[in-house]
């Protein structure tokens, strides 16, 4: 998970991401931040999402935890 | 007393050779192309749709030649069966979904370089090489607002694919002028194709109100980018070479 993380705490730019949080929740939250949380899952995760189910996830812990869920 | 046969947009008489017709713009035009009077040979990967656009056409004379232009052998094999040309659609082309700068592949840069952009430009030399294209005749690249017109957040593989393919037919436009091979790109705004249907990526709402942005209030349809393919195939357009005509809806205005 803390790999996870740190990945997407480099994706929004964001130093101590709170994982209770949605991503939506973040002023960071972009086009460009949901485009790259989907080429991470591809490239890294081996999975994929659209971009509308990522930012639906209740926290970002959720998110996370159902891409490790895949692995 | 009006001459009902006076039609300098007519491709009677000609035959045009369609990339990428099974599908999408390259379709639209092989029908349209049919209509306006021209033998078409279409090319395209899959056997089974390309007999469907061939069932699709109007009049006689047509063909098709399955193939896949990313392999050059089988380049060489359109080369090989394509009659006379009095026009080439160079259509065939590929996305490959959104993505961010910092994740691209080499792997996925080479494929899309070579379906969008390689593989025209080795079409055109082994029809030229060949002397299938006659004196005058016409070649049309599809290209795109993207990289071209405009610039979007993760669409740059596909933009710098089609950018590349303009700058390309600016400078063959040039070198064939001489041999009477007009060369001319259009760039369509977002159309609604099988390229360009909602993915995971982009949700049909998001697509609404993208299309709402258009001056002319839609996405456009094949047709309306077979049409301008035509123009650029036709007589009419005999003194223009080297152009990039923007089928964009207005888009690039805003």
């Amino acid at each position: 998970m803390e790999e996870l993380v740190s990945k997407l705490s480099e994706i929004l730019e964001v130093d101590n991401l709170d994982v209770t949080k949605k991503f939506t929740d973040y002023e960071e939250w972009d086009s460009l931040a949901g485009l790259s949380i989907l080429a991470l899952l591809d490239s890294d995760y081996n999975t994929t999402m659209s971009g509308k189910e990522v930012a639906a996830f209740d926290s970002i812990e959720a998110f996370c935890k159902e891409v490790l869920s895949r692995q | 007393m009006i001459i009902m046969t006076y039609n300098p947009y007519s491709l009677e008489g000609k035959t045009v050779l369609v990339t990428g017709a099974s599908s999408g713009i390259g379709q639209s035009t092989a029908i349209e192309c049919s209509k306006m009077g021209a033998s078409v040979i279409l090319t395209g990967r899959n056997e089974e749709r390309l007999s469907l656009t061939l069932e699709k056409l109007e009049g006689t004379g047509h063909s098709m030649i399955v193939a896949n232009l990313d392999d050059e052998t089988e380049i060489e094999k359109i080369v090989e069966m394509a009659s006379q040309l009095n026009g080439c659609v160079c259509n065939a082309g590929i996305g490959l979904g959104t993505k961010p700068a910092v994740f691209y592949k080499k792997k996925e840069l080479e494929q899309i370089f070579t379906t969008n952009t390689i593989s025209s430009i080795l079409l055109l030399k082994g029809l030229v090489k060949r002397k299938k294209l006659i004196n005058p005749s016409s070649v049309v690249f599809t290209s795109s607002i993207e990289g071209n017109a405009i610039t979007t957040i993760g669409n740059g593989m596909y933009g710098m694919s089609k950018a590349a393919l303009t700058a390309y037919a600016k400078t063959v436009a040039l070198e064939l002028a001489p041999k009477g091979i007009r060369c001319n790109v259009v760039t369509p705004g977002m159309v609604k194709t099988p390229l360009t249907a909602p993915t995971g990526e982009l949700t049909q709402e998001q697509l609404d109100a993208d299309a709402a942005k258009y001056p002319l209030g839609r996405y456009g349809n094949p047709q309306d980018i077979a049409w301008g393919i035509i123009y650029l195939l036709s007589d009419a357009a005999c003194w223009i070479t080297g152009t990039v005509l923007k089928i964009d809806g207005g888009i690039t205005l805003v």
